[in-house]
């Protein structure tokens, strides 16, 4: 498999602050790739330099080549949604997709045009007068008739609704995507993408904390509910995590095969949420994680 | 080609002032011109040589005015036309007013405003360079507004002609002054050209800085533009008591004209005026003086310098 990105001792400070402390990535073609962070981890700024928005040393290969000095030529082939919202109050909608075909040599118009007519944006509308989850959905519509070898989405669905939320994701799987080409998204709902994932990557102070595709997730973590007498034999197998739900302790462990962990109470595969919050709550707790996580348990 | 063509049409959708400003204001002229004429029915005692087709019926005049009108009439079709020719310049001139104060806050605001409304970074998100987006602000400042003044104008004159043609054909003033002198009309245009060019070029650093402090400034771009010169005149007003730096400035936003060096004063001979055929008229301005000039390229070689950096600022310019 070609390598999408390909990152080595991916370096960026501001000031006397390092964001990125020497990053190794390798994201390879077809996979969706989610990168889970607390705020100020360093993921936006990774996002940013796979998109040749920042400066940074290291070494870096976006599609072979270097988004420092050939940025033009890449966004070529690359899409992003960096935020939600960020597309320009004043434009209509007519005009927003004008702009795209006129620019953008890989758009399909009228790919564009047929995902509009299942929503209730008009094309003669501002984007001023349209709702966050109609301007979400029109720029949706523009970067997904683009054929794109890699998607980068640096939190799509911030501050929109369940609902929005979604239909966003399910047309992300259902519309675009296929095995040529290769998502990377950030998202603080953990759990909401978490089954779309083919890869995760956890990113904490600056460096990677975890780096597994879904399935070798599976097979290399476990989690266990100890049945009462067997709490502290459980403790002996060296859980890395433990924490208590209604009373009874939840314990992760790495490494440990289930058929070891199953005789002493109730197992089953951790969710990524839950992985987040045991390798990261330990450093910083993220409120917004955590009481997702609540929610989830 | 076909991406900056885009690129342009995007700045007029977005700056909107930039054609709708022009357009009143032509319009405002026109409706004026209009009113005028209307306003010169009323008052007869005004304008009385618009009222009569021939001077011997016009009352109340002296021996002499009547000969000064007859003289007017008789002159050579080549006077007529620069008349024409200066009330086209004048008209060029008045749209190029407003357009410049358009062109001064777009300069200032089209870096800036992808930054205030947060969407640059759906701009770099296209296949789209640095380069060709700051070019393709530049050109609109710089080519599309111009040639726009010059479309006006010409609209604008067509409409004013006309109307004046209504209202004073088969009058001594009609007679006196054409509705429309092609030849006139040309010498306008290619004035009219020539100066923009010249005033385009020498403006070029203007629009350059203009640029560099929106595509730097964080907020209050109006003021970053404004104040250090403003300040760097008065703090030397007040420490060296001299005026270099408001020379500077001066000569910057003047100088083009000064180097075209109009010559009307030679056509004053002997006392008596005399009105120039429209080929005189050409040569009044000697246009060479000013591409000659080493300032001009000077101008030029900073303004390229500031554009070059406004590019390599927009770069890693996003603050999201």
């Amino acid at each position: 498999m070609t390598a999408i990105i390909e990152a080595r001792g991916l370096t960026k400070n501001y000031g006397s602050t390092q964001a990125l402390c020497g990053i190794d990535l390798n994201v390879a073609a077809g996979r969706i790739v989610g990168l889970i962070g607390p705020n100020g981890s360093g993921k936006t700024t990774a996002i940013k330099s796979i998109l040749g928005l920042t400066a940074f040393d290291g070494e870096l290969k976006v599609l072979g080549r270097d988004p420092r000095t050939e940025r033009d030529e890449l966004m070529k082939e690359v899409c992003f949604i960096a935020d939600v919202a960020v597309l320009p109050r004043w434009i209509s909608v007519a005009q927003a997709i004008e702009f795209v075909a006129g620019v953008h040599p890989r758009f399909d118009r009228k790919r564009a045009l047929d995902f509009l007519s299942k929503t209730d944006i008009k094309l003669d509308r501002r984007v001023r007068q349209l709702s966050k989850g109609m301007v979400t959905q029109l720029h949706l519509a523009l970067i997904l008739a683009i054929d794109a070898k890699l998607l980068v989405l640096d939190e799509p669905t911030l501050g929109l609704d369940l609902l929005f939320r979604r239909s966003f994701y399910d047309n992300l799987l259902n519309d675009y995507f296929n095995h040529e080409r290769t998502i990377l998204v950030t998202t603080h709902q953990v759990e909401e993408i978490e089954n779309i994932l083919t890869d995760v990557v956890f990113i904490d102070h600056g460096r990677i904390a975890l780096d597994s595709s879904m399935e070798a997730l599976g097979e290399r973590f476990t989690q266990l509910v100890p049945s009462a007498g067997n709490v502290d034999k459980a403790r002996a197998l060296k859980p890395f995590y433990e924490r208590e739900v209604f009373g009874r302790v939840a314990m992760l462990f790495d490494g440990r095969a289930e058929s070891e962990l199953a005789p002493l109470g109730e197992t089953r595969h951790p969710s990524v949420a839950d992985l987040f919050v045991a390798m990261m709550g330990r450093s910083e707790s993220n409120n917004r994680v955590t009481a997702s996580t609540k929610e989830a348990a | 080609m076909n991406t900056m063509l885009m690129l342009v049409r995007r700045e007029f959708w977005e700056h909107r002032s930039l054609w709708i400003a022009p357009l009143v204001w032509v319009g405002l002229i026109i409706v004026m011109s209009m009113w005028g004429t209307v306003l010169s029915m009323q008052f007869e005692d005004a304008i009385t040589i618009g009222h009569h087709a021939t001077i011997d019926e016009i009352p109340d005049l002296g021996e002499r005015e009547r000969a000064e009108l007859s003289k007017a009439i008789a002159l050579p079709a080549d006077q007529k036309a620069t008349g024409f020719a200066i009330m086209q310049l004048t008209l060029a001139g008045v749209i190029s007013g407003i357009v410049l104060v358009v062109v001064f806050f777009y300069l200032i605001d089209c870096l800036y405003a992808e930054r205030r409304d947060r969407s640059i970074l759906f701009w770099k998100s296209m296949p789209v360079s640095d380069t060709q987006v700051v070019l393709s602000k530049l050109a609109v400042a710089l080519v599309v507004m111009p040639l726009v003044v010059l479309v006006l104008a010409t609209v604008a004159q067509l409409v004013v002609s006309l109307i004046f043609w209504i209202r004073f054909h088969g009058t001594v003033l009609g007679e006196i002054v054409p509705a429309f002198s092609f030849t006139g009309w040309i010498a306008a245009m290619w004035a009219s050209f020539v100066f923009s060019l010249g005033g385009v070029l020498w403006y070029v650093p203007i629009a350059g800085y203009l640029m560099i402090m929106s595509v730097w400034a964080r907020r209050a771009v109006f003021l970053w533009a404004v104040l250090p010169p403003a300040a760097l005149m008065l703090l030397e007003k007040m420490f060296f008591n001299s005026e270099h730096v408001a020379k500077f400035i001066g000569r910057r936003l003047t100088g083009f004209v000064q180097e075209m060096e109009v010559h009307a004063g030679q056509f004053n001979q002997g006392g008596s005026e005399h009105i120039p055929t429209i080929r005189e008229a050409f040569d009044m301005v000697s246009f060479s003086g000013l591409f000659m000039h080493y300032e001009l390229w000077l101008g030029l070689l900073a303004g390229a310098a500031l554009v070059y950096a406004t590019i390599r600022i927009r770069r890693y310019r996003d603050e999201s």
